[in-house]
């Protein structure tokens, strides 16, 4: 219970003030002499259990219309969300500060019907006129984007702020609730209430993030001084279920596709529309999904199928000389409007270019063989094969892929310029192979790279090699057409150990890693401890599974230099996005906020096209559990407070009237306690006698 | 009858002489010293012929009926019945809870005001019937009682007695405990047979107890008539402010809440009264049930009439 006039609660007190007066006039009494004790001594005996209740119920009846009406002069606030303390109100203890954890993802946008206030925009709006009811003193937004504190002067700003609007970038909450730890502990907060507003995403709460616990424990420390109140979005009663109502639509893939005669391209679209449930049932529906490509608009109609509707390889042709562009696709609206449209760019495929570096010559042509040869006629691709004493002289600027097979250059070392421009190359999203040295001198000479260091040279008993492997993903995922590559075949026999953490890609029958990948922020860096070399291994002899690892990690780092690129918004930070100039989106969108809204942009450096749209992990509609929710908060002062888009009712609301009925029904009470129990005139009869 | 130069407060002109026409009869038969106005429980040579009673050897020739013995060849004897005079006893509650009053009412100069306690409106009573018993010849004592006979005068026809009981009376007061269960036991004992005994007091005992004194009082031939005298306030209990009730027989005082106690109050007060009604229905006391705010002229018209009436009927 909260009141907007807690001051007023100092006069509770006076709710006492019947007991006392009752005590005072208990002294005040008078003495009378009395002849008919025995009727005094009997109903003192008989005045026991129901009239001593009532005389106490009376008093309580009275100290109730008096706390009652205090209480209602008080303006009590009756809210599930705000979880105070009377004590709390008449000390000022109240929500001196407050930070509101905002939730701004695609889902948040989603609406009852379509036209009515999204989630998002119901959650702001509650906050801040429950802020503005209750008042705080502190106001500290923490949006899903920046995930930094940013401090708000009036609750009403929360309205006409763009950092409280729509985003297209997926949230981290655990990231928003450090940022909120690390403000309270920089600004050594006292009283402190965190507002969380979502809609309980799984990928945004990342409820088994190892952060959760140790955010748990942190705020444990605080015990009551700070205060949890989330505000959860669920799916929409009246509409049913938002998320099975609504359909979004996502480009697989937008590539150029040049004729032979090189008269006239074309771009071919391949695109999936998630359909909701009446589309997984019943006859199948046609969505008509409308195309804009360079000013020119197209509709094309999808059917939907079991749910889904799939367009693959849709030709829109392009003018003669056009070979860049961007574009989008979109659906008719439905209850969110956040994931009906998807932006793509096309362009040429820029020349890929891979460097070998390494001594040993036979080892340099089955690599550049391997990395020259490209499974796309429209793709030139052009190796270069150096010494690591000749590295001065390369160019790094277009070089997509690293295929090194020579001693790991340190950065302690002669050959730490190496090792900074290996770590550039995969910081702006290139790709390196290792490959180990071949003499063991080498290896033992090898520095640490990436956190890795290679071992020493062992060797590999039985025939096929090669236990296990990721077929789903990475360099040895199965092809499209899902086959898997034949890594079962190959046969190593001399193979390095590797120390360091990375994840396995392949791992030979001893355990130890054929191919494994070391996580890092972007690019990729993978490191394979055998060589091509027949003594080695039958890399290059069984060459189909060398050459489709070394052209997807060709592929996946040219990519990054093409002059398009699809990226999903959040991934960029917004002091690099902030230079982009915007093509297609909304308009109203800050450019700050360029790396997390949805549109196509183009880099005023170097003129690349960049479509920014939401992750795919936005369409999942999977929710954390309410069991998740109350685990992450066990034992922390948590309230939850379930809402649904579109609904006006206030966060909090003024419930004096209660407290007026509530006193109007203890003087009730007291008067009716209070009625002097009704006697017949004749009741005891004085003038009355019998004779016998 | 008594010297009127002492005006006794407790008895006034005007009543004596309102009830001065009205006698003072008995509901059953009196054992007499002397020829009065109430029958004798012996028969004897009267004008009142009573019945015929077959002859028995050793009674008075002289009482045989003739005529009948010729009429129908049988002797019968002829009773009338005798009259007597009663003797009439006064027992007055002179405990402490009798001094108990808050009627008020005017003194003699009419200007000032006074508050009538049971004890006096008991010696109007008491005095007021002394008066009429001895003027229409019957005997009358006084027994005053608390915590036993405090005061005891036997009962005579001499109207000079009665100044002696006027005195007594005006000289009584109220103080100790009530022990009228065994004065009045005592009093059915030593009072000769066939007596009326009037008790005025407030009976604030056990009625259960009382059951025992007057079925004993009335196994001893008496006349038993009570007056049970109530102050308005003992019946209404209207007090406002928390009080400390003082018992006035000396017993511990009381703390209470008025209004909280009230309700039980009355509740007890009932249940004592209607065993009291129940117990004098039972015993064939004749019961009169007086609030000491009426006129004692009114009470004692209603107990002289029904009175008289009764012996009507008979």
């Amino acid at each position: 219970m909260n009141f907007l006039q807690p001051w007023m609660l100092v006069a509770l007190p006076l709710a006492f003030l019947p007991i006392i007066i009752h005590l005072i006039n208990q002294r005040r009494f008078q003495s009378t002499q009395w002849a008919a004790m025995m009727f005094l001594l009997s109903a003192n005996r008989m005045n026991r259990g129901y009239v001593k209740i009532r005389q106490w119920l009376i008093l309580a009846l009275r100290a109730m219309v008096i706390a009652a009406l205090v209480f209602a002069i008080g303006r009590p606030i009756a809210s599930g969300i705000l979880g105070g303390s009377i004590a709390g109100s008449i000390t000022g203890r109240g929500p001196a500060n407050t930070i509101v954890i905002l939730d701004r993802s695609p889902s948040m946008q989603a609406s009852n019907d379509g036209t009515s206030r999204t989630k998002l925009e119901t959650g702001v709006a509650e906050i801040a006129e429950a802020l503005q009811t209750i008042g705080t003193q502190r106001l500290v937004l923490i949006e899903s984007n920046a995930v930094s504190p940013r401090e708000v002067a009036t609750p009403a700003d929360l309205f006409d702020l763009p950092e409280a609007g729509p985003s297209d970038a997926s949230a981290d909450i655990p990231a928003m609730m450090l940022a909120a730890l690390d403000y309270i502990n920089a600004n050594q907060l006292g009283q402190t209430e965190i507002w969380i507003c979502s809609d309980l995403r799984n990928h945004d709460w990342r409820g088994d993030d190892g952060r959760w616990s140790s955010l748990h424990d942190a705020f444990t420390e605080f015990g009551r001084r700070v205060r949890f109140r989330l505000l959860a979005f669920g799916p929409s009663s009246s509409a049913g279920n938002v998320d099975a109502d609504n359909r979004s639509v996502r480009i697989e893939e937008a590539k150029l596709e040049a004729t032979a005669d090189d008269n006239e391209s074309a771009v071919l679209i391949s695109l999936q529309i998630t359909g909701h449930a009446d589309d997984a049932e019943g006859t199948p529906r046609s969505v008509p999904v409308t195309l804009d490509l360079d000013q020119s608009r197209s509709v094309v109609n999808v059917e939907m199928q079991g749910g889904v509707g799939q367009l693959a390889g849709h030709r829109v042709v392009l003018p003669r000389d056009q070979t860049r562009g961007y574009g989008s696709v979109s659906i008719p609206a439905d209850l969110n409007l956040a994931d009906n449209t998807y932006f793509f760019t096309f362009d040429k495929p820029p020349p890929q270019r891979t460097l070998v570096v390494s001594d040993d010559g036979e080892i340099g042509r089955v690599l550049q063989l391997a990395a020259e040869i490209t499974p796309d006629e429209n793709t030139r691709s052009v190796a270069d094969v150096v010494s690591p004493r000749d590295l001065a002289g390369v160019s790094w600027e277009d070089v997509s892929l690293v295929l090194w097979q020579a001693a790991l250059p340190s950065h302690d070392g002669s050959d730490s310029d190496a090792a900074e421009m290996l770590e550039a190359l995969v910081g702006r999203g290139g790709r390196v192979i290792f490959f180990p040295p071949e003499s063991g001198g080498d290896v033992a000479a090898s520095g640490e790279l990436f956190g890795m260091q290679w071992l020493s040279w062992g060797e590999v008993e039985g025939e096929h090699a090669v236990s296990s492997w990721r077929g789903d993903a990475d360099l040895l995922a199965a092809t499209l057409a899902g086959s898997a590559l034949p890594v079962g075949t190959l046969r190593v026999k001399r193979f390095v150990g590797l120390e360091g953490d990375a994840t396995t890609l392949a791992k030979l029958s001893d355990g130890s890693p054929l191919l494994a990948r070391v996580a890092t922020p972007k690019g990729g860096v993978y490191f394979c401890s055998t060589t091509p070399l027949a003594k080695d291994s039958s890399l290059a002899a069984d060459g189909v599974v060398l050459y489709v690892m070394i052209q997807r990690a060709l592929a996946a780092g040219a990519s990054s230099l093409g002059n398009t690129s699809q990226i999903d918004a959040g991934v960029t930070a917004a002091t690099e996005a902030e230079r982009w100039e915007r093509l297609a989106g909304r308009e109203s969108a800050l450019s700050s906020e360029n790396a997390f809204v949805a549109g196509v942009f183009r880099e005023r450096d170097n003129g690349r096209l960049i479509a920014v749209n939401r992750s795919s992990l936005e369409d999942a509609s999977a929710r954390i559990s309410d069991e998740q929710v109350e685990a992450l908060f066990h034992d922390l002062p948590f309230v939850r407070v379930d809402r649904t888009a579109g609904k006006s009712n206030s966060l909090v609301e003024e419930v004096w009237r209660a407290f007026l009925i509530l006193m109007l029904i203890a003087m009730i009470g007291e008067a009716c306690l209070c009625l002097p129990r009704v006697r017949a005139k004749d009741d005891t009869p004085v003038r009355g006698g019998a004779s016998a | 009858m008594w010297n009127q130069q002492q005006p006794r407060d407790f008895l006034d002109p005007a009543v004596l002489a309102a009830l001065g026409g009205m006698p003072l009869m008995a509901r059953r038969p009196m054992r007499g010293s002397v020829s009065g106005k109430h029958t004798s429980p012996t028969r004897g040579s009267s004008v009142e012929f009573a019945q015929y009673r077959k002859y028995v050897p050793g009674d008075d020739l002289r009482r045989l009926d003739w005529r009948a013995h010729g009429r129908s060849d049988r002797y019968y004897v002829k009773e009338f019945e005798a009259d007597t005079n009663l003797r009439c006893c006064l027992v007055v509650d002179t405990s402490g809870s009798m001094e108990f009053g808050t009627v008020t009412e005017k003194a003699t100069d009419a200007v000032t005001k006074k508050t009538l306690t049971k004890l006096q409106y008991a010696r109007r009573i008491a005095a007021t019937i002394g008066y009429l018993a001895v003027g229409q010849g019957d005997a009358v004592g006084l027994s005053c009682v608390a915590d036993g006979i405090v005061k005891h005068l036997p009962a005579l026809r001499n109207p000079s007695h009665l100044r002696t009981i006027f005195d007594t009376l005006e000289e009584i007061r109220g103080q100790g405990e009530t022990h009228l269960v065994e004065v009045l036991h005592e009093l059915a004992e030593t009072t000769r047979q066939g007596a009326m005994i009037i008790v005025m007091s407030d009976f604030f005992v056990d009625p259960d107890l009382l059951r025992g004194c007057f079925e004993h009082i009335r196994f001893r031939k008496h006349d038993l008539s009570l007056f049970h005298l109530l102050d308005p306030m003992e019946l209404s209990f209207s007090f406002g402010r928390p009080t400390r009730f003082l018992d006035m027989e000396g017993g511990t005082a009381i703390f209470a809440e008025p209004s909280e106690i009230a309700d039980r109050y009355h509740q007890a007060l009932q249940q004592y009264l209607e065993s009291m009604q129940e117990i004098v229905t039972q015993t064939g006391v004749d019961y009169h049930r007086v609030g000491i705010d009426e006129s004692y002229q009114d009470v004692l018209t209603r107990f002289l009439t029904r009175r008289a009436m009764a012996r009507k009927v008979r």
